[in-house]
């Protein structure tokens, strides 16, 4: 009997969970890394020719899940982290750590595949439906190769387009025939085809052009906070370095600098934002970098405070008298100092970044990207929020508790809770 | 005497200060004008299409004054900046002023509005729980104001959208105006506007409310804790005055500059609230003005903005200084 439900309780709570609502894809991936490494060492130029980041990340994703089991069971006493006591934002904090890491894994569907549009249409949540699979034995004395097994295993989790041997249907009658219904229209397969059917059960519901929202609010996870945090990277960067510029060197360039900021604060960074989205594209790397670098105006404010008060204490002295570079000052003297308020800030810079990500996209202004964002979520679900209020709802709840996760740390930080 | 050279003095700040905004305003100007001319992108494109005679849109880059170098279209920017009009608008064809002319009463009315909304409701909130410490409200408001300020401004609009437009149809859900206004006696009218602003007013005000309301309470909080209130208690003060009086006055100091920095950026245009609910504010204008290139909109709707920002920036600081005078050393 478990008297105090710990951290490390619940992390291999999820992480079982996951195990076995998805053995079928821990297995899938397994079987792929197989006939990778198979493939890897018979099959000419495999990794240029049939290779891409999504397979990696699909065998990865159970590697990573079992790791973070073991590293967990083994450790849950020596980390203060894993042994305190659940609440509200330590879980939710889990909850996007393991959607972060283990997207393809928790994702049922690929969130761009769209299912037969006459089904699939807008489905409330909870809505569960037929997936038919035709399976084509042609031959059954021919045995594949090993890169054709590959291919095949591929094809699994890399669903994309709609293929004929692979629909939904609201209900499929195996007696003596095998019926189809898909809305209304009833299909009759002929008789010697080979059939699987699978249920598909859509918990958040579909989309209006038929994807699985469950699928795509995993996906659009993952993209939001890398956004949020390449972005709160490139602030780090600049409002440190232009900020130990102009704390350290001459009154000259930190005239210049302070004149500069000032001038950037005077303008809702918003305007600014949009303005650069619509003269350099709206790419990914686009809004990432405009993101990054519309933020750093505080973190500068409090870098050249706190280099101004620190640079002219004997240790910056001797060390610039030893002959340390500017660069080395700064990495070994000056940032172990700045780094508590430094962390304060780029965590509450996060939020920012997340909710102004979220809200250009609502205007729609960051254009298509290959997986969406929360924004874009929001974004598209507005037109329909009257008859399908599904697809704004669970990406807005996402948001909001990652919003709610950042505050409460940034908080515990402040006070130097954590 | 030295009264005299101290105002001076105040006044000398006041006006470098003053002149340091405007130097500014102008380089950031100056910049946004650069940087929209070496940007890719051509604005006669939007009218003109590809299919006609390229001399057509020759002819038109010639009307923009597009086709002159870059030294000559920066001096005609500034004649244009000091007649007031700021220039001509592509897109509407009439001058920039006007057309800001058209989006700015709304901004105004409805960002000034909310922000009353916002000062009074905080305050007021403020005054009823400081008086009941422990109370029920008080712990509600502690646990609402971090979990509302995470919901962004779009999801309350949408959500306000969804249950009171959608569900029960209480509210209109877009524009400013019924579609029969124009027949409206002048009492009716007001009824109009007010029923039409009411959802994106609560869009608008509700994080703010509660963001005034967690300085302010923070900052009565430390207040109460200084020695000359137990003084005051001591000496037989009523409750209502020391509050009113001593508690209030301290600590307003954080709140007013929270207040120039939020007014200052609802000037510039609620571009999230004026796009859920269609309303024809700075926001959108400005961002249209973007999308289309439309270039003399964008510098006018920038400096309209940057001018709210610093002006607001420095009427908070200026009701700083009179409310606690020992600040004037620090801020001036």
């Amino acid at each position: 009997m478990i008297r105090k439900f710990y951290i490390w309780h619940y992390v291999v709570f999820i992480t079982s969970a996951i195990f076995i609502l998805r053995f079928q894809e821990v297995l899938n991936s397994f079987t792929l890394l197989y006939y990778s490494i198979v493939c890897f060492f018979t099959v000419e130029n495999f990794f240029i020719n049939y290779y891409s980041f999504s397979q990696l990340d699909q065998i990865l994703s159970p590697i990573i899940l079992f790791a973070i089991l073991v590293l967990v069971i083994l450790k849950r006493n020596r980390w203060k982290f894993l042994s305190s006591r659940i609440c509200f934002s330590n879980a939710m904090l889990i909850v996007l750590i393991f959607t972060f890491l283990l997207t393809p894994l928790i994702a049922p569907y690929n969130p761009n595949l769209q299912f037969n549009l006459s089904v699939s249409k807008l489905l409330s949540p909870f809505s569960s439906k037929k997936i038919g699979l035709i399976v084509d034995y042609s031959d059954d004395n021919y045995t594949p190769t090993k890169i054709e097994k590959y291919i095949h295993f591929k094809s699994i989790f890399e669903r994309e387009v709609v293929d004929e041997n692979y629909f939904l249907a609201d209900s499929i009658i195996t007696s003596n025939d095998i019926n189809i219904y898909q809305r209304n229209t009833e299909i009759t397969l002929p008789n010697g085809s080979n059939l699987k059917t699978q249920n598909a059960l859509f918990i958040f519901g579909t989309d209006e052009f038929g994807r699985d929202i469950f699928s795509r609010l995993i996906y659009a996870t993952r993209l939001s906070l890398f956004i949020g945090a390449l972005a709160v990277g490139i602030t780090f960067i600049l409002g440190l370095i232009l900020g130990f510029i102009s704390g350290y060197f001459s009154k000259l360039i930190d005239g210049v600098l302070n004149r500069f900021t000032e001038m950037l604060v005077s303008v809702p960074t918003i305007f600014l934002v949009i303005l650069f989205l619509a003269m350099f594209g709206n790419s990914l790397m686009v809004v990432i970098i405009l993101l990054g670098s519309a933020g750093w105006m505080s973190l500068f404010k409090i870098v050249r405070g706190e280099v101004i008060s620190i640079k002219n204490k004997n240790f910056i002295t001797s060390s610039k008298l030893i002959g340390m570079s500017n660069w080395k000052i700064l990495i070994n003297d000056f940032l172990p100092l700045l780094l508590p308020s430094i962390i304060v800030n780029l965590v509450f810079q996060f939020a920012n970044v997340i909710i102004a990500e979220s809200a250009l996209s609502f205007l729609g202004l960051t254009g298509n990207h290959l997986y969406p964002t929360w924004g874009a979520m929001i974004h598209q679900g507005q037109f329909y929020l009257e008859q399908a209020w599904w697809i704004v709802l669970l990406p807005s709840i996402f948001l909001i508790s990652t919003l709610i996760v950042i505050y409460d740390f940034g908080r515990k930080f402040e006070l130097k809770e954590i | 005497m030295g009264y005299r050279i101290k105002m001076n003095n105040s006044w000398f700040k006041f006006s470098k200060r003053l002149l340091s905004y405007v130097v500014t305003l102008f380089l950031l100007i100056s910049i946004i004008f650069i940087l929209l001319r070496i940007s890719p992108g051509d604005p006669v494109q939007k009218f003109i299409s590809p299919d006609l005679h390229p001399s057509v849109a020759e002819k038109m880059m010639h009307e923009f004054a597009l086709d002159q170098p870059l030294f000559v279209q920066y001096g005609n920017f500034i004649k244009n900046l000091l007649s007031g009009e700021l220039g001509f608008s592509y897109n509407f064809r009439q001058p920039v002023s006007s057309v800001i002319g058209t989006a700015l009463p709304f901004t105004l009315l409805f960002s000034l509005t909310s922000l009353i909304f916002q000062l009074a409701i905080s305050i007021s909130l403020v005054t009823y729980v400081s008086k009941r410490k422990g109370n029920f409200l008080d712990k509600c408001l502690e646990k609402l104001s971090l979990g509302i300020y995470s919901v962004p401004t779009m999801l309350i609009g949408l959500m306000l959208l969804y249950i009171f437009s959608m569900k029960l149809e209480l509210f209109p859900s877009s524009d400013l105006y019924s579609l029969d206004y124009p027949y409206f006696s002048f009492f009716e009218k007001m009824i109009d506007i007010i029923w039409h602003m009411t959802l994106p007013l609560i869009t608008l005000s509700l994080p703010g409310t509660l963001i005034f309301y967690h300085y302010l309470k923070s900052n009565v909080d430390i207040s109460y804790r200084k020695n000359f209130i137990l003084f005051l208690i001591a000496n037989g003060k009523s409750e209502k005055e020391i509050f009113s009086k001593h508690v209030l006055p301290n600590s307003l100091s954080t709140l007013i500059s929270v207040v120039g920095v939020e007014l200052g950026i609802l000037l510039g245009g609620a571009l999230i609230t004026e796009t859920i609910f269609g309303l024809p504010g700075m926001g959108r204008l400005t961002v249209n003005a973007i999308l289309l290139r439309d270039y003399p909109l964008v510098m006018g709707a920038v400096l309209i903005s940057g001018i709210f920002v610093l002006l607001s920036n420095f009427i908070a600081d200026i009701i700083k200084i009179n409310l606690n005078k020992r600040l004037k050393a620090e801020i001036l």
